[in-house]
């Protein structure tokens, strides 16, 4: 079920918070995981059936982990249990004709995000930072909690357990919930959705005779449509978590217009790029501390999370020249240059980097960066100037979306009469959306993932 | 002050999605929308096979977007928004400045075995046939499309079609002619079919080659029976915002009359109508006001005594242009192969025609559509 579906925004979701809300508190957490199992099953009962397996096999592998005495032995069974988790997420990424799924690009999006998580859950077993959990119901709602599993925020086991156990669950936290859901759902329907058409009209025009004004546009809209959907995405999930009580911090710090490429690292996909760096950097840093092998670890690890997005070369590339880029940055940022350049110069290295990304082959991705300095003898042509009369107040509205300047004239006003017109307009402005989301999915009542992504 | 914004919120929220929840449960459930000139999704059985697979989900999602309580109003609203933001194309419907044009191609259907079976005819039947394969209006105004959009030319469909077909079938170019007059209207603004002006220009050509001249165009009467027509660009689109369509009647009095006019359906019941069915201008298609309600095969006898008679196999397009060849022929035969269950065989015999006529909108032409049913058993 696709979160952006008047099935799950005026069905699914209403009645699950209804049911959970009217549980007593013993029974909520099972309630959750009996709405979490249903939702699952709806992807598909095959689907269900390899998630519990999931479930299954990390628990029996987390017990073993947990109480083995020798180092040695705790190795070899780290290093099945990740291996069996490995091949899940492979055989989802790279085949395309498992199980007969007709929701494959929403099922597999789960599996990506569910790899992460076993695979950190087994890791902290090895290093102790958590106990094996010996409730399997506990840790089968870690791994398919519905809020967070089609691309929700990644938390460590050991602060979801805690959460587990002690949260606030009133209907403040429910409202709150709520706003960050709509929000999300308004980034993916308007922007996502009309980005991306802009994006699609430069993708399927012919490579050798765009325009570079074209091609830039192209660029700047699969970036922020990439932005949009993927931080949309995480916001449903976050809100939706809120809802039932778990608070996850934000996944996306305004990454798009970023004053510096280690802002963008910084704020892109924190909780994914975080989990990276704990479970994947860090072990390797304690190998070799030199600084040449820090660097390149660094590289690599970037571009392996290009590889986590989708299994393309270009992504491996993408994450790199961007890994590659902040390090030099760091390098070079003896002198701290004016915040206007250091925008410009991380537009430009981003925009670039972009083109990698949506490139399906490398070749498309260097000759759309001929293009784009102007290698078709093309600067800017009537399809250009159509595409920006077409498309210029999306784009311009969501660039500005993309930053927290909005947020920014709200929280630093100190007056507190317009923070209290705020809070009271809010709930209607929400409302607002929702109508707007509803008006723009009723054609098929769904708004799907369009990138060719996850 | 948090606290209220969120418990607002909470409330508004829950108010909204539950209010419109009990309302698209509750609500009777039609079968057709009449904005959409389509039918609806039916309730999804609960089949363990598409549970396995996850089709029920798909399946449930579209049914309950088919029957959302106030569809069609949350799709204008759709429609309007999506234009106000500035974007040119709505559901597959791209709005030039005066006129919607359909862009949905689709992929290229494969049209082998549809040219196949015309040649089969061709042969078997005794007398001479024609084809008349005629653009639609994104077709032959695909300048007006912007370029960045790729949706294959019109014009290089018909002449594939056209190359496949045998030597014996005498092929009517209809898209130069069009393509020659675009500055008329010949194409409806709403919808992706000719106007009777557009038929009028064509079967001049047609009749000629057919061995007729053409009645001048000064020798009509016309009768404009509504100017509100919408077509399928509008039902698909909602925009309203292009000024309404024309439906014309085009009478010749002095020249042949109609003497009887019968629709035959696929249980062999004949009925008998008219030519033009006026009171379809009440109903949502207006555009059966041409030859009436869908039928196999309508068979048209005049009171001229030449004795000839026409064969014309054909889908919608045609619809208007019939009332064209009646001023030259004693009968016609209409037959659409999309109504026919049967094989034609059953009904006729090709043979007593010694012309056969083939006039098909490019856009309906498809190894999709079974044709084998107008073949000779």
């Amino acid at each position: 079920m696709e979160f952006c579906s008047l099935l799950f925004i005026y069905g699914f979701f209403p009645l699950s918070v209804l049911i959970f809300m009217l549980t007593p508190k013993k029974f909520r957490n099972g309630v959750l995981l009996a709405e979490s199992a249903l939702f699952c099953g709806l992807y598909g009962l095959s689907f269900l059936v390899i998630i519990i397996s999931a479930v299954i096999w990390n628990y029996l592998f987390g017990l073993l982990i947990g109480s083995g005495k020798k180092q040695f032995l705790r190795r070899i069974l780290l290093f099945f249990g990740i291996a069996g988790n490995l091949s899940l997420f492979f055989v989802f990424r790279i085949s395309a004709f498992n199980v007969g799924l007709h929701r494959i690009t929403a099922a597999s999006a789960g599996i990506c995000f569910l790899t992460l998580n076993t695979i950190g859950y087994l890791l902290d077993v090895n290093r102790k930072k958590t106990d094996a959990e010996r409730d399997i119901f506990r840790l089968g709602l870690y791994l398919m909690l519905f809020t967070k599993f089609p691309m929700g925020p990644i938390v460590n086991y050991k602060a979801f357990s805690a959460m587990l156990d002690n949260r606030d669950c009133n209907i403040s936290t429910l409202g709150g919930g709520i706003e960050l859901f709509i929000i999300g759902a308004a980034k993916k329907i308007f922007f996502a959705d009309n980005l991306y058409a802009l994006y699609d009209a430069v993708h399927s025009m012919n490579i050798s005779e765009v325009s570079a004004i074209s091609a830039w546009l192209g660029s700047a809209a699969y970036l922020l449509c990439l932005y949009f959907t993927l931080s949309g995405y995480s916001d449903m999930g976050a809100g939706l978590s809120q809802c039932f009580g778990f608070h996850f911090r934000k996944s996306f710090d305004y990454p798009c217009v970023s004053s510096g490429l280690g802002k963008f690292c910084r704020s892109w996909h924190i909780s994914v790029v975080k989990w990276f760096d704990e479970y994947f950097i860090a072990p390797l840093r304690k190998v070799n501390a030199s600084g040449i092998v820090q660097i390149a670890v660094f590289i690599l690890s970037r571009g392996i999370i290009g590889l986590w997005y989708s299994f393309r070369p270009g992504l491996f590339i993408w994450g790199c020249l961007i890994g590659s880029a902040a390090v030099i940055e760091r390098r070079l940022a003896a002198k701290r240059p004016l915040r206007a350049t250091a925008l410009i110069y991380t537009s430009i290295i981003l925009l670039v980097c972009t083109v990698f990304f949506f490139g399906d082959t490398l070749s498309y991705s260097l000759r759309y960066l001929f293009a784009m300095v102007g290698g078709t003898n093309n600067i800017a042509d009537t399809a250009s100037l159509t595409l920006f009369k077409t498309y210029i107040v999306v784009f311009l509205v969501g660039l500005y979306a993309s930053t927290d300047l909005f947020r920014n004239v709200l929280i630093r006003s100190k007056k507190r009469i317009i923070k209290a017109a705020a809070d009271i307009l809010t709930p209607f402005f929400m409302l607002a959306l929702l109508i707007l989301c509803t008006a723009l999915i009723s054609g098929s009542g769904e708004s799907a993932m369009m990138l060719n992504i996850l | 002050m948090k606290k209220f914004r969120n418990i607002l919120t909470a409330i508004l929220f829950f108010a909204f999605t539950l209010a419109f929840l009990t309302a698209t449960i509750i609500r009777k459930k039609g079968t057709v929308s009449y904005q959409e000139n389509r039918l609806l999704k039916s309730k999804p059985s609960v089949c363990t096979g598409a549970f396995i697979n996850g089709e029920y989900v798909n399946q449930l999602s579209g049914y309950i977007a088919d029957h959302f309580a106030g569809r069609s109003r949350w799709m204008n609203a759709k429609s309007f928004i999506e234009t106000n933001v500035g974007e040119r194309i709505v559901n597959d419907v791209y709005i030039a400045d005066n006129m919607l044009l359909g862009i949905d191609r689709g992929e290229q259907s494969e049209t082998a075995q549809f040219a196949d079976t015309i040649n089969k005819f061709s042969k078997t039947c005794e007398g001479s046939v024609f084809f008349a394969a005629i653009p639609s209006s994104s077709g032959v105004y695909d300048d007006l499309l912007p370029e960045y959009m790729n949706i294959g030319s019109e014009k290089t469909q018909i002449d594939g079609l056209y190359s496949s077909l045998d030597s014996s079938v005498k092929k009517i170019d209809a898209y130069s002619i069009l393509r020659m007059l675009n500055d008329n209207y010949i194409y409806y603004r709403n919808d992706s079919k000719w106007t009777s002006y557009g038929a009028y220009c064509v079967y001049r050509t047609v009749i000629q080659k057919l061995g007729f001249s053409p009645i001048p165009y000064d020798k009509y009467t016309i009768e404009h029976v509504t100017g509100d027509f919408r077509g399928n660009l509008y039902n698909k689109s909602q925009y309203s915002s292009i000024k309404a369509d024309m439906l014309d009647i085009y009478e010749y009095s002095g020249g042949t009359e109609i003497t009887s006019c019968v629709a035959i359906d696929n249980n062999g019941n004949i009925r008998e109508r008219g030519l033009f069915s006026k009171s379809s201008i009440n109903t949502n298609d207006m555009y059966r006001l041409y030859l009436g309600e869908p039928a196999p095969i309508i068979n048209i006898k005049t009171n001229l005594g030449n004795g000839r008679r026409l064969l014309v196999i054909k889908d919608d397009f045609a619809n208007c242009f019939i009332s064209f060849l009646t001023q030259h022929y004693s009968e016609i035969c209409v037959v659409s192969p999309d109504q026919l269950d049967k094989n034609l065989g059953e009904f006729i015999d090709v043979n007593d025609y010694e012309q056969t006529l083939f006039l098909f909108g490019i856009g309906n032409i498809s190894d999709d559509l079974c044709f084998e049913k107008i073949l000779p058993q």
